[in-house]
């Protein structure tokens, strides 16, 4: 990892956050001009700086993870998209956090609570499906999986196209569960559509449950053939 | 040079956070909130990233002397100096375009 990627991985996902969300955005795109302005000075001030700490020795680059390329032979570009970056980032936060501060609401604590609810609500989604047939099915299935694996010497890619199947498996069966739930919460069981798109989740979890067997036969089947061979060796 | 990073702090880091916390020493109290998540911030993605980087060799502190105090292979120059007044002076440049430049 250079130092340009480490720099872009470690802005621009908190950049997305920020700008993607449209109630954000719109407190943000008011302030552009000044938030525009406030990165240049930042990034002018910090470019122009770091390189004289260089010179004086209070640390150094790896040049094998540099792209060596330098404004006026001695600002490099790593450290000004760093300071763009950077600046960008902190003065879109501030300028965020401080018209919601203006208001009484502490933004960041806001949307911690918000997740934090999103995390309680989808682990009590988890205690409802778990008590239904279909889910129970489905979790046997995948426990006996997951033993048939675990002693089965599965490489990290098995393992992967493993949790793939569960994966897929399970979210369709939660999926219709939910649907089914609202359909007939909305209109009841004798409505011909609702009874279409119950159908058709039903269809969704039928073949998402053959893909995973699919996975799970590439899987164990070429584990199984030579068992098998083993075992007719004492018929 | 005896400590390079600790001049180099105290010149161009330390002497603009005063006077930029001095001028703007309201916005640094009505806001203080926004202050405090910008050093969590620092403090939990900016120390991981700054760990992250010696750990992979970009870069390096240990080419010129150091006060010799390390805190998870950081100098403390870096650890809280150049953490702590950096938020500072960021946090009193934005504080200062908000003020002065019109929207």
């Amino acid at each position: 990892m250079t130092y340009l990627g480490l720099t872009l991985l470690f802005t621009v996902p908190p950049l997305c956050l920020i700008w993607l969300r449209e109630e954000f955005f719109a407190v943000l795109k008011k302030e552009a001009k000044r938030i525009f302005v406030a990165t240049a000075l930042l990034t002018v001030y910090g470019s122009v700086t770091w390189p004289i700490a260089m010179r004086w020795g209070a640390w150094e680059y790896d040049e094998a993870k540099l792209t060596g390329v330098r404004l006026f032979s001695f600002i490099r570009f790593e450290d000004i998209v760093w300071w763009a970056l950077v600046g960008f980032l902190f003065t879109s936060f501030i300028v965020l956090s401080r018209h919601y501060e203006k208001l009484g609401v502490d933004i960041v604590q806001r949307e911690l609570r918000a997740l934090g609810r999103s995390f309680k609500d989808a682990f009590q989604g988890l205690k409802t499906v778990t008590k239904e047939r279909n889910i129970t099915i489905h979790a046997t299935v995948m426990i006996a999986v997951v033993i048939a694996g675990a002693f089965s010497s599965l490489s990290l890619i098995e393992w992967a196209i493993i949790a793939i199947g569960i994966g897929l498996a399970l979210s369709a069966e939660f999926i219709n569960f939910a649907l089914e739930r609202h359909i007939d919460a909305l209109v009841g069981c004798h409505d011909e559509n609702a009874r279409k798109a119950k159908d058709a989740a039903a269809a969704g979890v039928f073949v998402a449950d053959s893909i995973a067997l699919i996975l799970a036969a590439l899987v164990f089947v070429p584990r199984i053939v030579p068992f098998i061979a083993f075992l007719r060796q004492f018929e | 040079m005896h400590y390079p990073y600790l001049t180099f702090l105290a010149i161009f880091f330390a002497i603009p956070a005063a006077i930029l916390c001095y001028i703007y020493r309201k916005e640094f109290h009505t806001y203080r909130r926004t202050l405090f998540w910008c050093f969590v911030a620092v403090y939990t993605l900016g120390i991981f990233w700054d760990w992250l980087s010696v750990h992979i060799h970009i870069w390096d502190y240990h080419t010129a002397p150091t006060l010799g105090v390390w805190v998870s292979g950081l100098p403390v120059e870096e650890f809280i100096g150049f953490n702590v007044l950096s938020v500072v002076v960021i946090f009193g440049v934005v504080n200062g375009v908000l003020k002065h430049i019109k929207k």
